[in-house]
């Protein structure tokens, strides 16, 4: 039988209750995915619990019949499917928004003759498709500086779906630029792998015959395209 | 409050094992997760967290908790076995699909006549297909393509059959089985243990080279598609600066070892454990030795990097694969005449060519180097 508080077989009273009495059940069900290959770190374990009381929590209540088994089961699976796909997601989002992250704040030098004019006006074509939502996110985090928390709190949403929106806007954008024949050919296998494939920056790196410095310089020149676009186009 | 929370997180995050330390961050685990919203320090003390599993373990006391038989039952509807169709949608849904980029994951060719159920059968055809014909002949080199499937030099399936096992099997139309044969070898680029009885051992361009690797039907899909086996590092190519770090690295290591194992013979000797003096002595033997000859190696380096217009080497303009070579042929040269003390600058090497000019990824024989090079704690902050 389940130990603790009565509340385990029948529904909470309230989301108070079950923050306290869930909490560090369904941190060890992280824990518990954590050791099946589904590994975060536990602040952004604690995000996803968050997320899972705000978004799934009413239809869970809603649905439960307690004829059918506890309420603390029915949480624990529940979670276990919720967060899954979040976890991996994340882990490739992580990907690429880390090496996005630190090309933002340690910008790569540039030489004299980049980015050129070509480069600069396919992102900025590419920037300017961006459905609204996107380009306001992306805007944030490249023109204003706002970090990921910093969106979530002004646009109201999780930072997970800050890091879905930044993701998606890259890929877009890379998916412009392989169809745009005026994108200079060095940069343009790097942003599709980076930013459409959604692969590590390194393993590009690997994969197209650049050494780091390589990589982080013309990945500096994207980046500083994109910043570009962003300051000229101003929020839309 | 906030800084309050910020230190409960970070004693928690330094130490998961210390009770006051647990105590402390149960009491206000609600405050702290609230608190983790808005704070970009934790955010900090959370990336650098070296022991997570140990921080869930801490966490989980207290509340509710579920007891061993609850737990049982959760276990066996979490998983999803290959041979349990209801369930196949769970884990295509759940598990495959999110770790896929963008364009694969939107499956936008296929995705309007397609389930998910029907996308796994697609899968599994080609998995049986393939396991089918190079189960027979195990020792020839698999290679699935576009273009069907070739054992050894022999094509032993084409295009056409693949497809047509697709449509029988998945029950898809004609015209949907080429996408998702297509898309099938593009998430297996991805996925690497895609298929239930092979496994990917590397991506040759459009192909990719397979090993049999049978799992039977009942292996779990969510522990088989886990994201954590899905893509192999390889590491990309290094600058003869950045080679010439890495070495640097090995020699301060090198250096310290000396150092270490010098005041330990001395103080076996005061002890008087002359056995102990003798075995100290051997070891101290080798890593002087090893010491010197990565000295000898640094000194080749620094020469050739030397050569170079130092602007270009920042910038990374310069001809990087031909300077290559010719360190790694310095580095050999080296290695040789030291080859009995010194075999992993050998294979370090040897691997770095064969990684860099023959498109082969190591086969980690380098390990050893690459543990040597990783300085500990103590040594780097002296560096």
């Amino acid at each position: 039988m389940s130990k603790g508080p009565s509340i385990t077989g029948s529904v909470p009273a309230s989301l108070d209750e079950v923050y306290e009495a869930f909490t560090p059940m369904l941190l060890s069900a992280v824990g518990s995915l954590a050791r099946r290959g589904y590994g975060i770190n536990p602040g952004e374990a604690l995000d996803v619990i968050h997320d899972f009381y705000l978004e799934a929590l009413p239809g869970l209540f809603e649905h439960f019949d307690p004829s059918k088994g506890k309420f603390s089961t029915y949480l624990y699976g529940s979670f276990l499917q919720f967060a899954r796909p979040r976890i991996v997601r994340g882990i490739r989002w992580k990907a690429i928004l880390v090496p996005f992250d630190e090309a933002i704040d340690h910008p790569a030098p540039i030489l004299d003759d980049y980015p050129p004019v070509e480069l600069e006006a396919s992102v900025l074509l590419a920037y300017k498709r961006l459905p609204k939502t996107l380009r306001a996110t992306l805007d944030a985090r490249l023109d204003q500086g706002q970090s990921e928390r910093a969106i979530a709190k002004r646009f109201r949403v999780s930072r997970y779906v800050v890091r879905q929106r930044l993701a998606e806007a890259l890929g877009r954008i890379a998916v412009a630029i392989s169809h745009d024949e005026t994108f200079p050919e060095d940069l343009r296998p790097l942003a599709i792998r980076l930013w459409r494939d959604q692969q590590p920056l390194m393993r590009v790196a690997a994969d197209l015959g650049l050494s780091r410095q390589q990589a982080r310089l013309q990945y500096g020149r994207l980046i500083h395209s994109l910043s570009a676009a962003a300051a000229s186009l101003g929020n839309p | 409050m906030s800084t309050n929370l910020c230190e409960i997180w970070a004693a928690l995050a330094a130490d998961p094992a210390n009770p006051s330390a647990i105590e402390k961050a149960r009491a206000e685990l609600v405050a702290i997760m609230q608190h983790l919203e808005d704070c970009e320090a934790c955010q900090q003390i959370d990336d650098g967290m070296a022991n997570p599993q140990q921080v869930y373990d801490a966490l989980s006391g207290g509340g509710v908790t579920l007891s061993k038989d609850e737990r049982e039952t959760i276990a066996r509807m979490d998983q999803v076995v290959a041979d349990d169709r209801k369930s196949i949608a769970r884990a295509v849904e759940e598990v495959l699909l999110p770790s896929l980029p963008m364009d694969l994951a939107e499956l936008r060719t296929v995705e309007e006549r397609i389930d998910r159920v029907q996308l796994f059968r697609a899968i599994d055809a080609v998995n049986l297909l393939v396991f089918n014909y190079a189960s027979r002949e195990p020792r020839k080199r698999i290679v699935l393509s576009p273009e069907g499937l070739r054992l050894g030099k022999t094509v032993a399936a084409e295009r056409k059959t693949m497809l047509a096992e697709i449509v029988r099997r998945a029950r898809v139309g004609q015209d949907s089985a080429g996408p998702l044969f297509d898309w099938t070898i593009d998430v297996a680029k991805i996925c690497r243990q895609l298929f239930s009885d092979l496994r990917v051992s590397k991506v040759e361009g459009d192909s990719l080279v397979l090993l049999l690797d049978p799992q039977g039907p009942g292996a779990d899909l969510l522990e088989r598609w886990r994201p954590d086996v899905i893509e192999p590092q390889r590491a990309p190519i290094e600058t003869p600066v950045e080679i010439y770090m890495q070495l640097n690295e090995i020699y301060f290591v090198n250096e310290q070892q000396v150092a270490m194992l010098v005041a330990a013979k001395k103080g076996a000797i005061q002890l008087g454990r002359s056995g102990l003096g003798r075995k100290i002595e051997a070891q101290l033997k080798k890593s002087r030795y090893e010491a010197i000859t990565v000295k000898k190696l640094l000194g080749q380096i620094r020469a050739g990097i030397g050569k170079i217009d130092p602007e270009q080497v920042i910038m990374g303009a310069f001809d990087a694969a031909a300077m290559k070579k010719q360190l790694y042929g310095r580095i050999l040269k080296v290695g040789r005449a030291h080859a009995k003390s010194f075999k992993p600058v050998m294979t370090f090497a040897k691997d770095r060519l064969k990684q860099d000019y023959l498109g082969q990824t190591t086969t980690g024989s380098h390990k050893g180097m690459a543990f040597r090079s990783r300085k500990p704690p103590s040594v780097r902050g002296t560096v």
